[in-house]
């Protein structure tokens, strides 16, 4: 049975201010590294991961080191599980953006907002067509698979798991910084549990 | 003889905040909405313009419909933009100068000026895609006009220095327009080589006041 762990990166000085970071080189507060850490304490206690597939993200990157204080995989990065590019909106706080530009948004504009592709960015369908890629790749692995990415590839991932459609596994499956989500992969794959180690002080 | 004026556009949310705009479609604040009705006036005042070129992106889009004079329609280009800072868009100046620098705006980035930002490009290929809107304009141009471009730091600094016959490094480093200031250049549209016989008569005139 192979067992996938998919742990988002700790809190950024960007989540702090709203601000959409898409691939920008972001590091974690003194939180976001206190969450990591945490979720490497507890991936450590009840979990033996073989592999750690990370984000070459900065945030994730941040994330992969505190966790390897615990967790003794040597990790690779790997740019399919970045964020959604967000293009010339990087940087636009979440107001800004989808005040501004309401057609990305999924809440105002349902289906639509899945294809809308920021100027040099990617769409919602893109990010999880390119996860989705990758996470297959993973699902005949036959042990435990840390991986550590961000919130938009989780939601594409868990909604796929649960089987929605592209526009509810984007809205219903947000994790927040430093959760855990276990994804068990028998004949189909299922959701375990979500865990925030982070929050439980 | 052309007239060229280069309007660097008005305050803007991120000028405020000190964060790297790049391409980002950012507002003015309400500072930069009077200095760019403030260089409206003053534009209109000394000069007779024939035509305006604005780049496309927010700020200046912006700036150019407050400092067009009435019954000149601004023509939005793409060719005019700031530099694409790619994945280094929305990070605050001090944040760039300190852990990456060459993608910045003092010296390490004029030392790096062919390194292209992951999803960005590289200041050599922003002097080129902006000399040949240049050029365009010293071809074109014509007797007795005047044009304004609304633009940004980075294109400003790179055709005055290109007027000057400094390199790159050298027109970078060596003067950084405010907002809303306006530089004058001159162009010989009888000479020959009109784009090397052009002077810069008038370089930083700050409009719009505080």
């Amino acid at each position: 049975m192979t067992t996938l762990l998919l742990l988002r990166h700790g809190e950024t000085t960007w989540n702090e201010q709203s601000r959409m970071q898409g691939w920008a080189p972001v590091g974690l507060t003194d939180r976001g590294h206190e969450q990591a850490r945490r979720a490497g304490a507890l991936i450590a206690d009840e979990y033996d991961p073989h592999r750690l597939v990370s984000s070459d993200l900065v945030r994730a990157r941040e994330t992969t080191a505190r966790v390897g204080e615990a967790v003794d995989t040597e990790p690779t990065f790997d740019p399919a599980w970045r964020e959604r590019g967000l293009g010339d909106f990087q940087g636009l706080t979440v107001e800004a953006l989808f005040g501004g530009f309401p057609e990305y948004s999924l809440k105002s504009s349902g289906a639509a907002a899945l294809t809308a592709r920021p100027p040099n960015g990617e769409s919602v369908l893109d990010v999880r067509e390119r996860v989705l890629g990758a996470w297959e790749e993973l699902l005949d692995d036959g042990g435990t698979v840390l991986v550590v990415t961000h919130g938009g590839p989780i939601a594409a991932v868990l909604g796929a798991v649960r089987g929605q459609d592209a526009l509810t596994g984007a809205l219903e499956n947000w994790t927040g910084n430093g959760t855990l989500t276990e994804v068990a992969v028998e004949s189909e794959p299922r959701v375990v549990r979500t865990l925030d180690p982070g929050a439980s002080r | 003889m052309t007239t060229l004026l280069l309007l660097r556009h008005a305050e803007s949310e991120w000028n405020r905040a000190g964060r790297m705009q790049g391409w980002a479609p950012v507002g003015l604040t309400d500072r930069g909405r009077e200095q760019a009705a403030a260089a409206g006036e003053h534009i209109a005042e000394e000069y007779d313009v024939d035509g305006v070129l604005a780049s496309d992106l927010r700020r200046s889009e912006r700036t150019a419909e407050r400092a067009a004079p009435a019954g000149v329609e601004p023509v939005f280009q793409q060719a005019w933009r700031e530099r694409d800072v790619g994945v280094y868009q929305g990070l605050a100046y001090d944040d760039i100068e300190d852990r990456f620098p060459e993608f910045g705006l003092n010296e390490p980035a004029a030392q790096h000026a062919d390194r292209v930002p992951d999803s960005g490009e590289s200041l050599v290929k922003l002097r080129e895609r902006v000399l040949a809107a240049w050029d365009a304009i010293c071809r074109d141009g014509s007797e007795e006009e005047t044009v304004l471009v609304v633009t940004h730091g980075g294109p400003i600094r790179l055709v005055l220095g290109h007027v000057r016959g400094q390199d790159l490094s050298a027109a970078l480093l060596s003067y950084s327009p405010d907002n809303c200031a306006l530089a004058e250049i001159e162009i010989d549209t009888a000479s020959d080589t009109p784009a090397a016989d052009a002077e810069v008569r008038r370089e930083n005139v700050t409009l719009g006041g505080s």
